[in-house]
């Protein structure tokens, strides 16, 4: 089977002087979930605009579900739902009219049952009738995310999701996601929000000045850019010579600083869940009495970091 | 799924195209405008205690407002009717749909022209009906002044689509087409006539057709003096008229749609 998203060689050149996308290649499977991550002017929303036929690159080729977007637009996107940055709607039609709009270009069945499910996923049953020129951000985000839904599209491409939303509704486009991934949809989702990725993400794409620089899995990712992780212990007990010896004993254990007696810092290899349960057994073992773990960063923060420094 | 025909999407945005005009202001004032100018000609004659015009005297009147009721058409329905969704975001959600772009461009040119037509057919039965009612007849010619006046209406509309795709704000958009329209064209037209040059190649010069195909005999181009001055007096006939409309318009609409087809949301 194609896979659900394909890019060869994919570039963008703006100007002269900008170039967006510097001949990016990359797939993805069906049911993957694939956070697209990158700084400001990476290239996410380039590429992602060369994907739902907004623009076209200025070399290579995108598929979507192995129809090339540039020569076949209709089928290519028939059974893709996408947010773009931040979508506008017509300020005179409600969400109902806007989606029944929508619908019926998209030949949707059964659409009012439909629409009135998706309203209520998306939270705006309340405001059904109201015309969206009233419009807050975030209920325009809540909208277009509504409307990627609206006919049970087997890839969703979303840029930013949560962005305009307040906390409670990161939190629930979050839990969309991973109900979304649940039932088996292809997810690209791309943002700077590094936890919203490491929560649902399965694979990570790294863009940077228009150029991937690593596709993998989160946790492979981890390994391979950073062995070496810290973190920082507070005991209730100052700790002892013995324990501090017991400590830096232990194999893992690189190195180990004491600060004002009951906050160690200790640097240590491997990034796994695993390795960190090691070492906290390992304090516990030497009779160190932990009141905070706190590892250093989140895996995925540090490899953004390194990598696009 | 989304084995939708493309006639079925284009019958969808027409539908919602519409709703946009049914929904919004624009078509009231236009329709308030075609209010204002019938109650002056029913009410200004009685006050000033003059007799009403016979039946051509009264389209003649109605004609006269035409011409810039099509700039103001055109403006109003027509200037923003692209650059609106590049501008505002809205092409973010409407075109990453699996409908291809000729189709959205069809749907949105036909139904700004639809409404137009419907606006002009209005005015033109508005005034068929004060003649009737003064003058108990309406000459068959208001038919074939409104034929004219949707023909001319469908050029400029063309003209103002390819302003539409090429400009970034809808403003600039608006006020490029009432301005030329209102204006440019016009001071060429002027120019060409004080030098005494045929205006043939100029589309707004082409609007005296809606008014004269009312008159009988048809009028015909003069050079009038004034004094060492001789300026032309230009009267297209229908037949020049119809052609030099239809060359705009095909003009104007294959240029836009191409723009479109190729337009990029950055
Ligand atoms: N319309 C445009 N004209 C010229 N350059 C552009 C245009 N849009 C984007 N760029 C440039 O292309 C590069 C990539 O931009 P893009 O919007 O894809 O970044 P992004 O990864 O989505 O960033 P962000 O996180 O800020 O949304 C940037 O250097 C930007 O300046
Ligand atoms: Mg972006």
């Amino acid at each position: 089977m194609e896979p659900a998203i394909k890019l060869e060689s994919l570039t963008k050149r703006y100007s002269f002087k900008i170039l967006a996308l510097r001949g990016i290649s990359m797939e993805i499977e069906h049911g993957a979930c694939v956070g697209f991550l990158g700084p400001n002017g990476a290239g996410k929303s380039t590429t992602i605009k060369i994907l739902t036929g907004l623009i076209r690159p200025t070399d290579g080729k995108a598929y979507l579900n192995g129809k090339d977007i540039l020569l076949n637009k209709k089928e290519a996107l028939s059974d893709v739902g996408c947010v773009v940055e931040t979508p506008d709607f017509y300020t005179y039609l409600t969400p109902v009219d806007t989606l029944t709009y929508l619908g019926k270009i998209r030949g949707v069945d059964d659409l009012d049952a439909r629409i009135e499910e998706i309203l209520k996923l998306v939270k705006l049953e309340d405001w059904a009738d109201t015309r969206v020129g009233s419009f807050s951000k975030g209920m325009k985000q809540r909208l277009g995310i509504g409307q990627a839904l609206l006919h049970d599209p087997r890839l969703i491409i979303l840029d930013e999701p949560s962005s305009g939303l307040d906390p409670k509704g990161m939190a629930e486009v979050r839990d969309l996601i991973l109900r979304l991934k649940k039932e088996g949809k292809t997810l690209f989702i791309s943002s700077h929000m590094l936890s919203e990725i490491q929560q649902t993400a399965d694979k990570v794409a790294l863009i940077n000045k228009g150029e991937i620089l690593a596709y993998d899995t989160v946790d492979a990712l981890g390994k391979k850019y950073f062995t070496v992780r810290e973190v920082t212990v507070e005991t209730a007990d100052p700790v002892r010579d013995a324990q501090l010896h017991a400590v830096e004993s232990m194999a893992m254990v690189r190195a180990v600083t004491v600060e004002n007696g009951t906050r160690l810092l200790i640097r240590f290899e491997g990034e796994c869940d695993e390795c960190r349960y090691d070492l906290l057994r390992g304090l516990f073992d030497a009779g160190i009495k932990v009141t905070s773990f706190v590892p250093k960063g989140l895996a995925l923060e540090s490899v953004y970091m390194e990598m696009i420094k | 799924m989304s084995n939708v025909s493309g006639m079925a999407q284009l019958v969808t945005i027409m539908r919602y195209e519409m709703l946009k005009f049914v929904r919004g202001k624009k078509l009231y004032i236009v329709l308030a405008i075609i209010g204002i100018i019938a109650a002056a000609f029913v009410l200004v004659p009685p006050a000033l205690g003059e007799p009403y015009p016979d039946a051509e005297g009264t389209i003649g009147f109605f004609a006269t407002f035409v011409t810039i009721l099509i700039i103001l058409i055109v403006t109003l329905f027509g200037a923003d009717s692209v650059v609106y969704d590049f501008e505002k975001g809205t092409a973010f959600v409407l075109y990453t749909n699996p409908v291809r772009r000729r189709t959205i461009f069809a749907g949105k040119f036909l139904s700004a022209l639809i409404v137009s037509a419907g606006v002009i057919a209005l005015f033109y039965v508005v005034a068929a009906a004060i003649s009737l009612g003064i003058n108990g007849s309406a000459p068959v010619e208001t038919v074939y002044s409104m034929l004219l006046a949707i023909a001319y209406m469908a050029a400029l509309m063309s003209i103002t689509f390819l302003i539409s795709t090429t400009m970034k704000s809808t403003l600039a958009a608006s006020v490029i087409v009432f301005a030329m329209f209102f204006l440019v064209f016009d001071m060429v037209d002027g120019i060409l006539a004080l030098a005494g040059q045929r205006p043939f190649f100029v589309i707004t010069s082409m609007s005296t057709v809606i008014q004269d195909i009312l008159v009988s005999p048809f009028p015909k181009t003069v050079y009038q003096e004034f004094g060492t001055f001789k300026i032309l007096i230009y009267h297209p006939s229908v037949a020049t008229a119809l052609t030099v409309m239809a060359c705009y318009g095909a003009a104007g609409l294959g240029l836009a749609y191409n723009r479109f087809v190729k337009k990029e949301l950055l």
